[in-house]
């Protein structure tokens, strides 16, 4: 163990730096942006403390959580008045303007985005407990300032890093050779947000090698949403599977496809998944290093080639800081894959413009162009957009060519021991 | 580093600026409640009389309906009559300045253009006298017959508390017409605004200005002492 590991992570000294200009980094956007889904989300967990249900599945589970985080911080807030007017209740049938209006709004911002905070401080020791001691400044450079991060949680407000953190404890749980746990808080994280379902899979064909075991790992995966989703009908919720399997989210991986013949699709994502699982199927790769770089792949098809909210690719962040240092070409494609999605996010109009900032100055960031509307004056907003996802698809591809490349040059017989003794000293 | 953070502060500030020059504020008004619709036509005007926070007063909105001889489901020929009717009438916009009532603005819309019910858009040079005063604006179309008006949306639920509509010259205190005021945000009038927002909840302010001068006196010394130990 080296010297490095004798002090706690967060009491190095050449981390804190970084730490503490990240944490002020944060704490300077947490009061002054918003976007409706922070409220909606909030109001959700309000209604529940006013003991009125609110439909939804693994919903449920997030809503339940902020209704907690909620009743924490209800005495520093003006609860009463702070849902807005009923009838003036038209977006999400949320009355966000009125709440943007309201002069606690940066107060009630505050608050509602400091759970995420601190759920972030664990994000960043699990991240950096699975990393090797020499990369941990560098991964947590990487994090601290990473622009993603910064948007999804903090401007945008959305609750995807308690996903990330669960995504990272299985790993960390990987680690401390807890395979059934880690399935249990993976399949935690899918009821929180459905999607890293798809990492149960090569969680399980990396885990364990026999057919008995794979099983096992799938099945406990899978547990947490089917016990859901089996709970809530036993509680005599009839439509919460007809609704779960209308939810549009669930369409998204299936947006890029090719027509074959009348009811005869090729859905890309599915295809390329399915490839990628037989193909650990039939090579068994184990440990934590592949596991980390089999998952970095089925997020990368998944952005690749789905439609997704620009808040859910914080999910890729942990991975991408995995191997984002080697080799030095990732750095560069990594860049113009943050410049390509930020193009990607103009597709939402003012929403993910003007309006974030609309705490600041309602009626000014309200009227503010968002960048579509403006190239729209030059040039057609939605070619530009495309334009800018294609290149952010294939950066995706880009990343996952060069982490493959990476592995393949490391793979003659002495990289291969000198990896596994690294391993091995960091374990 | 520094050349480039200043090159970025520079670029930061014309961005600001020149959004700020650009973007048309609404600062008061009211449209989205109420189905009434008042006629204008001959000597029945209508109006309202508003609040102006800023200065810049660049542009107002007003829900009109188009002109009564226009009907849904009309044959084609009686209709393309009905627009040939109504060209060269006017529907004239007049703004005056209260209390003085001296007209600031003229601006006369063809009533051919109103073609569906929607905000239709006056604008006009701005008024950098705009700051808290008050206006009245009248619409007028002396051209038109009650069989050729055109209508404005107005609503007796008293949404605007700043003013109220006229009919015929005829105050109607819980009445409003549909409409929206606007003036060109300048980068002075943002930060104002910007300002005033913060002030509003002071306790709040000063706890998270605390916590921003802890943060950032730690860090400073973070990054001091790592310097030390290198």
């Amino acid at each position: 163990m080296g010297e490095l590991e004798q002090v706690g992570i967060f009491r190095q000294e050449k981390l804190r730096k970084w730490l503490l200009s990240g944490l002020l980094l944060r704490l300077l956007v947490m009061p002054f942006t918003a976007h409706s889904d922070l409220l909606s989300i909030y109001y959700r967990a309000h209604l529940l403390l006013d003991g009125r249900a609110v439909k939804g599945l693994g919903p449920n589970m997030f809503n339940l959580l902020h209704a907690g985080f909620l009743w924490l911080m209800k005495p520093l807030l003006p609860y009463r008045i702070m849902w807005g007017a009923p009838k003036l209740k038209t977006f999400l049938m949320l009355d966000w303007l009125g709440f943007v209006n309201q002069t606690s709004v940066f107060r009630a911002l505050f608050l509602f985005k400091l759970p995420y905070l601190a759920v972030e401080v664990l994000a960043v020791w699990m991240l950096l407990k699975l990393t090797e001691p020499e990369r941990r400044t560098r991964v947590l450079i990487f994090w601290m300032f990473n622009p993603i991060v910064i948007f999804s949680t903090y401007i945008f407000g959305r609750f995807d890093m308690i996903t990330v953190f669960l995504l990272l404890s299985s790993l960390y749980l990987v680690k401390s050779g807890h395979n059934d746990w880690s399935l249990v808080v993976l399949g935690g994280a899918a009821l929180l947000r459905v999607y890293p379902i798809v990492l149960v899979l090569p969680f399980a064909l990396i885990l364990e090698s026999g057919g008995w075991g794979r099983a096992r790992l799938t099945a406990i995966g899978f547990l947490p949403l089917a016990a859901s989703i089996f709970g809530g009908l036993a509680q005599g919720e009839t439509g919460l599977l007809k609704d779960f399997a209308s939810m549009q989210h669930l369409s998204y991986p299936l947006a890029m496809k090719f027509y074959l013949n009348a009811e005869d699709n090729l859905y890309v994502f599915v295809f390329l998944y399915s490839l990628l699982m037989m193909y650990l199927f039939v090579n068994h790769q184990h440990g934590l290093d592949n596991l980390k770089r089999n998952c970095f792949y089925v997020f990368l098809l998944f952005f690749a080639t789905s439609f997704f909210h620009p808040h859910y690719l914080i999910w890729l962040v942990p991975f991408a800081a995995f191997f984002f240092d080697e080799p030095a070409q990732f750095q560069s494609i990594y860049r113009l894959h943050i410049a390509a999605w930020a193009i990607y996010t103009f597709q939402w109009g003012r929403y993910l413009a003007g309006y974030l900032l609309a705490p600041l100055s309602p009626a000014f960031f309200w009227s503010v162009l968002s960048p579509s509307e403006w190239i729209d004056r030059y040039y057609p907003a939605i070619q530009f957009i495309g334009i800018g996802r294609s290149v952010f698809s294939a950066t995706c591809l880009a990343m996952a060519y060069l982490v493959w490349r990476r592995r393949a040059d490391l793979a003659g017989p002495e990289a291969r021991i000198g990896e596994s003794e690294k391993e091995a000293v960091w374990r | 580093m520094r050349t480039a953070a200043a090159i970025l502060m520079v670029l930061s500030l014309i961005i600001i600026l020149t959004a700020t020059g650009c973007v048309q504020v609404p600062v008061s008004g009211q449209w989205d409640f109420g189905v009434n619709k008042a006629d204008i036509y001959g000597r029945r005007t209508a109006g309202q009389d508003f609040y102006v926070s800023d200065r810049n007063l660049t542009r107002i909105d007003i829900f009109l309906y188009p002109s009564n001889l226009i009907k849904p489901k009309q044959r084609p020929r009686v209709h393309r009559l009905a627009w040939r009717r109504l060209k060269g009438k006017y529907l004239t916009l007049s703004v005056y300045s209260l209390p003085e009532r001296e007209r600031l603005v003229a601006y006369k819309l063809p009533v051919d253009k109103i073609r569906t019910a929607r905000m239709h858009i006056f604008p006009f040079k701005p008024i950098a006298a705009s700051k808290r005063r008050r206006f009245y604006f009248e619409l007028k179309a002396p051209s038109l017959t009650p069989g050729s008006a055109v209508a404005v949306k107005i609503t007796d639920h008293n949404r605007y508390k700043e003013g109220a509509a006229f009919i015929g010259g005829k105050r109607l205190a819980a009445a409003d017409l549909g409409f929206q005021v606007y003036i060109d945000m300048t980068s002075v009038i943002l930060f104002h605004s910007i300002a005033s927002r913060l002030e509003a909840d002071p306790l709040f302010m000063a706890a998270w200005g605390l916590v921003i001068l802890l943060v950032l006196i730690s860090t400073i010394m973070a990054w001091r002492r790592g310097r030390l130990v290198t």
